[in-house]
């Protein structure tokens, strides 16, 4: 299989993109977004960061092709995102496994769909068990994983067709804090190798200075973008070297600082 | 007691078999000690020798493992194409609105309409046949499942479904890999409750001129008022349906084993 990435498809811009969603019975439409604009570069890690309520979901989904933006343009390698593709991978924060379906066929399901020939597909899912470290539990039920070993399966069934383009909506969030920094470094270590653009969304600080080029900091609603951060820390990171480091104090103290700051402070 | 404390499936099979002997038994020491009378309610004995003598003589003139046979095979009969088309048809309704809005209507109102009362009009259209007996429980069957295939398909769960879209499944292998085996646990549930209905419906199905059929034999046996016979039509009824629903049951634990595993 030939690895989109590289060809523009990852490519990500918002162009001044608002969102609000219909009020129900009479009330006013709930702006949830507000002009919101981003540029990733090919193959860049950008952490989407605020509240919760801030709308980054709502972003994610907008860049999933869930929902269509009120105002503003989403393009993806050029062109407009009108609905979901295989072309963005996607890991929720549930790993929402089909529990009819064993490990092994739960990461299939993608190239079953595109109808990729058979060999090929066992050759990439063996592939991305080993990357996962999944080997030996391929005939596993999902009931039968913990919740690590799941949001595994869930990133190498979103991995397997080596979309330009993966996006995770707090896909670690409700995992334990050891299983949190595991997945944490088994995702730049995968990543390293595909070279996709991420949009990752969170809400933990760490995280997203552990993980990204960019961190996109939001207000709370409607979400707008206060902030973006360059990240100054090279590449590989180590967590453990990373919270000694007197420049991750700092940044994560900015942030936080302008996570809390008063909305009328802008 | 302990309310809701689990019990194991030998323990509860051998309380319920408990509450069944001693059932059997204070009907059987009424009848004995004459605190009803043998032809409102016939006791036990008195059923188990009908039971031996109609084992051996048939009732009216055929054997009763035959009326047994025919009633099976009439709701069968309904109830294979209730599942055929019930199923899809069910499942679109659910994953399209605008065909359930199309439907609905006429589902909602035939659905708790009284079987009893289309027989008129099904002796008119289909005659006094076969085709009467099976259509009258394939229209209550069918029901059933339409409803139950539309309420699991309409409800399989937004996440799963935008799993599907984002990996690029088009509306065919939506519900293929996602809705169908999704509802299948709701499935199962609509097709017993199908099952049930079903053989609900088959007494007034063999009211339609029927001369073989344990329905028939109840009706024909209370004109004579042979409760001993009524009583034992009855058991048998109840009985089939209940091994029906077992057999179901099975199947679905093999199909659907991974169903209340979270």
């Amino acid at each position: 299989m030939v690895s989109a990435a590289g060809t523009g498809g990852g490519r990500v811009v918002f162009d001044r993109v608002a969102h609000r969603f219909p009020g129900g019975n009479g009330e006013s439409p709930t702006e949830a977004i507000a002009d919101f604009s981003l540029e990733m570069e090919e193959g860049s890690f950008v952490c989407l960061l605020g509240p919760s309520g801030c709308g980054k979901s709502t972003i994610l989904n907008l860049l999933a092709g869930f929902e269509l933006p009120s105002v503003g343009r989403v393009l993806v390698g050029g062109r407009p995102v009108l609905r979901p593709g295989p072309d963005r991978g996607i890991v929720f924060q549930d790993a929402n496994l089909l529990p009819w379906r064993n490990v092994l066929e739960n990461i299939t399901l993608g190239p079953e769909l595109a109808g990729r020939p058979r060999e090929e597909t066992l050759a990439a899912a063996r592939r991305f068990i080993r990357l996962t470290g999944l080997e030996g539990f391929e005939r596993h039920a999902p009931y039968e994983l913990s919740g690590g070993m799941r949001q595994r399966v869930a990133l190498a069934r979103a991995w397997i067709t080596e979309p330009p383009i993966l996006l995770m909506d707090e896909p670690f969030g409700a995992l334990d804090a050891q299983t949190r920094l595991s997945m944490q470094e088994l995702l730049l270590s995968i990543r390293q190798v595909t070279g996709a653009t991420v949009f990752f969304v969170t809400h933990d600080v760490d995280e997203a200075l552990f993980l990204a080029d960019r961190v996109v900091i939001m207000t709370p609603r409607p979400g707008r973008i206060r902030q973006v951060l360059v990240s100054p820390f090279p590449r590989p990171r180590r967590y453990d070297r990373l919270i000694l480091d007197p420049a991750f104090t700092e940044l994560k103290h900015d942030i936080l600082h302008a996570i809390r700051r008063p909305e009328y402070e802008i | 007691m302990h309310p809701k404390k689990k019990l194991s499936r030998a323990g509860g099979a051998a309380i319920s078999l408990a509450s069944v002997t001693v059932f059997v038994f204070l009907w059987f020491l009424g009848g004995r000690l004459n605190l009803f009378s043998p032809l409102l309610l016939p006791p036990p004995g008195e059923i188990c020798l009908t039971a031996a003598e109609m084992l051996t003589e048939g009732y009216r003139q055929l054997p009763l493992w035959y009326h047994v046979a025919v009633s099976v095979g009439r709701v069968f009969g309904a109830f294979i194409p209730a599942v055929l088309i019930g199923v899809p048809v069910g499942l679109a309704m659910g994953m399209f609105p605008v065909l359930q809005a199309l439907v609905d209507p006429f589902v909602q109102f035939f659905r708790p309409l009284p079987k009893l009362a289309l027989i008129p009009l099904v002796i008119l259209w289909l005659g006094i046949g076969e085709t009467s007996k099976i259509f009258l429980i394939f229209i209550s069957a069918f029901l059933t499942i339409l409803v139950g295939c539309a309420a699991a398909a309409g409800g399989t769960d937004q996440g799963r479904l935008r799993l599907g879209r984002a990996l690029g499944a088009t509306d065919r292998q939506l519900l293929r890999y996602i809705v169908f085996p999704g509802a299948l646990p709701e499935i199962f549930t609509s097709v017993r409750l199908a099952v049930g209905v079903g053989w609900t419906t088959l007494i007034a199905a063999e009211m339609v001129a029927a001369d073989t059929g344990i329905g028939w034999m109840v009706l024909n046996a209370s004109s004579y008022m042979r409760t001993d016979i009524v009583m034992l039509g009855i058991i048998l009824l109840g009985l089939t349906g209940y091994i029906l629903d077992t057999i179901i049951v099975a199947v679905q634990r093999i199909v659907v084993p991974w169903d209340g595993k979270s």
